[in-house]
């Protein structure tokens, strides 16, 4: 079996190598020149420039997220389904049974189709949106601020070192200080929206007014 | 003459010089007989990882040959990048520093270990019997003072006590193994140290093992193949009967997965995703199971040294598990189909099992060994519970279940349309109570049990985050079953429950020090997403049944493979 697979193996691992792996280290080169470069000159330490790197991931999903549109395509697939469900009563009104057993059932698998791609659609439209730009940046990220480099920069593999707590955390890691800026990002869109809505709603910009007019 | 007779009447204190050096270098000499008398060379200044070395040389004619290969720098437990793995090597060994990867290759194999048979598997604990307890034959290593003073000074950086013995724990250990040597051992033993030639001494572990010596002039050859997923770059020491003749450098053989410590084409990880993705689809369940065994079996995952290889597996699973649920999560929200009082209770029970218990104490109580004879047993029952759904009382019933959650579907849809939504998917009750109160909910009346549902979260948070997996298959089974629900009440509280494990189990997991391999995740992430768009695709073309069947035997024979049921499969 090994001597087998070692063509194939050799073959994927010398696209990996020879095409995809100069793609993607001129990528990272070019990110390290774009973003961290950048905010060294401007004097941030590895803590900062890995928040600031988790808070442009965070931009990023979001501008993928309307990108792809995915909330137009919930929104057609439900209107699809509904439609669907229209003609499913339609058939319920025929009197032949056998007719009726045979597009209902049609219509039944049709619409378990429908969902089947939406669902599936809806999953890759995650992935694509959060889990691999996350897990890209933190492959990146890990290349860069290695644990070699951190200990020459801090002292330590943490990039910002905590004192003594209950949670028995010595310090923050770079995935950890990245999910802070990326979860900050959506917390803090989340807040604006909020305000904006409850602001919308009333009359004079004001909440607490617009809330006593409401009732 | 002249000459000769001149250098003869060179003055006394000169002479006496003369005699000094001649004196110091005899002693030097003498001093460092088996130094001086070995001569060896390399074959080559860099090996590929997992290719045959050679050392070639000569050592004093009449001696046996002591060769020690191994990594050039020491690894003492304060190096160990896992909280639980530093914690528990330290407590064993202190600061004893040894090297991750060492072979003693010699002609005299039986003063440093007995080939002998032993039980392994499941030698402690509820499953110590056959077959999950078996005989294998070990080179079992010898206790530091089993072994003749002389041959101390041939193990090369190994000179104490403490060091022998941390190295016999990382190479007969489980956890030692799956902790520090990383290389799988023949057969389900022992890991491979002291070895021989084949010939010599034909074992499982000496296959691939030459060692040529001419005991008359002291001329030898030795080749052997070490362990295959070496690091890149790792320098290599070579010793020859105690003295160190050379190192050389490890070059990769393909692309090297930097934490999860192994050689794979990352296309390779991809596709093998891509068919879990289309096989997700399809069974609608099982996923973070079969991530799980890919990762183990196919990747081969190993983690850091000093990370024993369950914790990679864990938390890059859990990560993975994320996708499923969040999406749908939103739209139950949104749709106002979550009674709350269950949810909350159900989804802070497993977030405080999943953050709290499990990643704790399966980083200290399932490392490799246990987390692959326990997620073999889970393999088993969801192998049967997918054979039994293929069965065709079972799909019936499902049909009718499925006409009865989209009867509620339907009248989720008119509610909205009236826009009695809001009205219905409203939780109502009179009095709150712990153990037990009445709960209106989309017209229907249920008992909520907030105790139970938090105390089965706590549990199930806790085996899911142990085994880095949603826990999806046993949300569902406690809530229609155990708890009485009807699915369209179960289905988003289940969802949350996964939610809250991949949430909580991350967290801890990163809190811990335990990492994914990003890469590795984000190529399961992508082949698992193109298999998730083409699977309903094809699914149509695919006999489902069938297919169904065919999974359920491939966890089965997952399940044999983990718990080491079956002999070949050690």
């Amino acid at each position: 079996m090994p001597s087998l697979s070692a063509p194939i193996t050799d073959l994927l691992n010398w696209i990996w190598l020879h095409i995809l792996t100069p793609v993607a280290l001129a990528i990272g080169k070019g990110l390290e020149v774009i973003i961290l470069r950048p905010l060294s000159e401007a004097g941030f330490n590895p803590f900062e420039q890995v928040l600031v790197v988790g808070i442009l991931v965070g931009l990023l999903s979001m501008g993928i997220k309307k990108l792809l549109r995915t909330q137009e395509k919930e929104e057609a697939f439900r209107k699809l389904f509904v439609k669907k469900k229209k003609i499913e009563e339609g058939i319920r009104q025929i009197d032949d049974w056998k007719i009726k057993k045979l597009l209902y059932e049609t219509s039944d698998e049709e619409i378990d189709e429908e969902y089947n791609k939406f669902i599936s659609v809806k999953f890759a439209h995650f992935g694509l949106t959060y889990l691999l730009p996350i897990f890209l940046t933190l492959y990146w990220l890990s290349c860069i601020f290695t644990p070699e480099k951190l200990i020459e920069i801090n002292g330590s593999i943490f990039l910002l070192k905590l004192p003594n707590n209950p949670l028995h955390l010595h310090g923050l890691s770079t995935p950890l200080t990245f999910f802070i800026g990326y979860i900050g990002v959506f917390l803090i869109k989340r807040i604006i929206n909020s305000t904006i809505r409850k602001t919308k709603k009333s009359p004079y910009g004001d909440f607490k007014i617009a809330k006593g007019n409401t009732k | 003459m002249g000459k000769l007779k001149q250098r003869i009447r060179m003055p006394g204190n000169l002479f006496l010089a003369f005699a000094a050096l001649f004196a110091f270098v005899l002693c030097f000499v003498v001093g460092t007989k088996v130094s001086a008398e070995v001569v060896a060379k390399i074959g080559k200044p860099a090996y590929k990882s997992g290719s045959p070395i050679t050392i070639t040389g000569k050592i004093q004619p009449g001696h046996d040959l002591y060769v020690v290969v191994c990594t050039n720098k020491l690894f003492k437990p304060a190096d160990a990048p896992g909280s639980e793995e530093r914690a528990k090597l330290t407590k064993l060994f202190g600061d004893t520093a040894i090297p991750p990867i060492y072979y003693l290759v010699t002609t005299q194999p039986e003063k440093f270990a007995t080939p002998e048979q032993v039980y392994k598997g499941q030698t402690k604990g509820p499953f110590a019997f056959p077959p999950f307890k078996f005989a294998v034959r070990v080179n079992k290593i010898k206790k530091w003072n089993q072994i003749p003073n002389e041959l101390k000074t041939m193990l090369g950086p190994i000179t104490t006590q403490k060091q022998w013995a941390f190295l016999r724990y990382t190479h007969e250990n489980k956890f030692g193994i799956n902790t520090i040597t990383k290389e799988k051992p023949i057969g389900g033993g022992n890991a491979r140290m002291i070895l021989t030639d084949y010939q010599k001494q034909p074992e499982a572990w000496n296959k691939g093992v030459h060692i040529n010596l001419d005991k008359k002039t002291g001329q030898f050859k030795v080749t052997l193949t070490p362990y295959k997923n070496i690091a890149p770059n790792t320098t290599m020491a070579v010793y020859v009967n105690g003295q160190k003749v050379g190192t050389y450098k490890v070059l990769k053989a393909g692309f090297f997965f930097k934490t999860a410590n192994t050689y794979i084409s990352p296309l390779i990880v991809f596709l093998g995703a891509f068919l879990i993705g289309v096989l997700f689809v399809i069974m609608g369940a099982a996923g973070g199971l079969f991530t799980a065994a890919f990762q183990i079996t196919v990747i081969g995952t190993r983690g850091p040294i000093g990370i024993n290889a369950a914790n990679t597996v864990k938390p890059t699973n859990l990560f993975l598990t994320l996708c499923s649920p969040i999406s749908g999560l939103i739209n139950y929200f949104k749709d106002k189909r979550f009674a709350w009082p269950l949810a909350l209770f159900f989804a802070l029970g497993i977030f405080l099992g999943a953050f709290f218990l499990g990643p704790t104490l399966s980083a200290k109580y399932l490392p490799m060994k246990a987390y692959k004879f326990y997620l073999g047993i889970l393999c088993l029952l969801i192998g049967i519970k997918l054979f039994h759904e293929s069965l065709p009382s079972t799909i019936e019933k499902k049909k009718a279940l499925k006409a009865i959650v989209q009867k509620f579907n339907k009248a989720i849809e008119e509610a909205k349309k009236t826009g009695k939504a809001a009205e219905l998917g409203k939780v109502e009750f009179d009095k709150f109570n712990l153990i037990k109160f009445d709960m209106r909910f989309w017209g229907e009346t249920f008992v909520a049990r907030p105790l139970a549902m938090f105390i089965g979260g706590v549990l199930m948070g806790m085996i899911a985050a142990s085994f880095g997996v949603g826990g999806g298959f046993m949300f569902m089974p406690f809530m229609t079953s155990l708890m009485g629900y009807p699915m369209y009440l179960a289905v988003p509280i289940a969802l949350t429950g996964t939610f809250a494990t991949s949430v909580g189990g991350i967290a801890k997991y990163i809190l811990l020090g335990y990492s994914p391999d990003w890469l590795m995740a984000a190529c399961i992430a992508g082949g698992a997403i193109c298999g998730g768009m083409v699977g309903p695709r094809i699914q149509k073309r695919l006999p489902e049944i069938f297919l169904k069947r065919l999974l359920a035997l491939a966890l089965i024979i997952v399940f044999m493979k983990y718990t080491k049921l079956l002999w070949f499969m050690r």
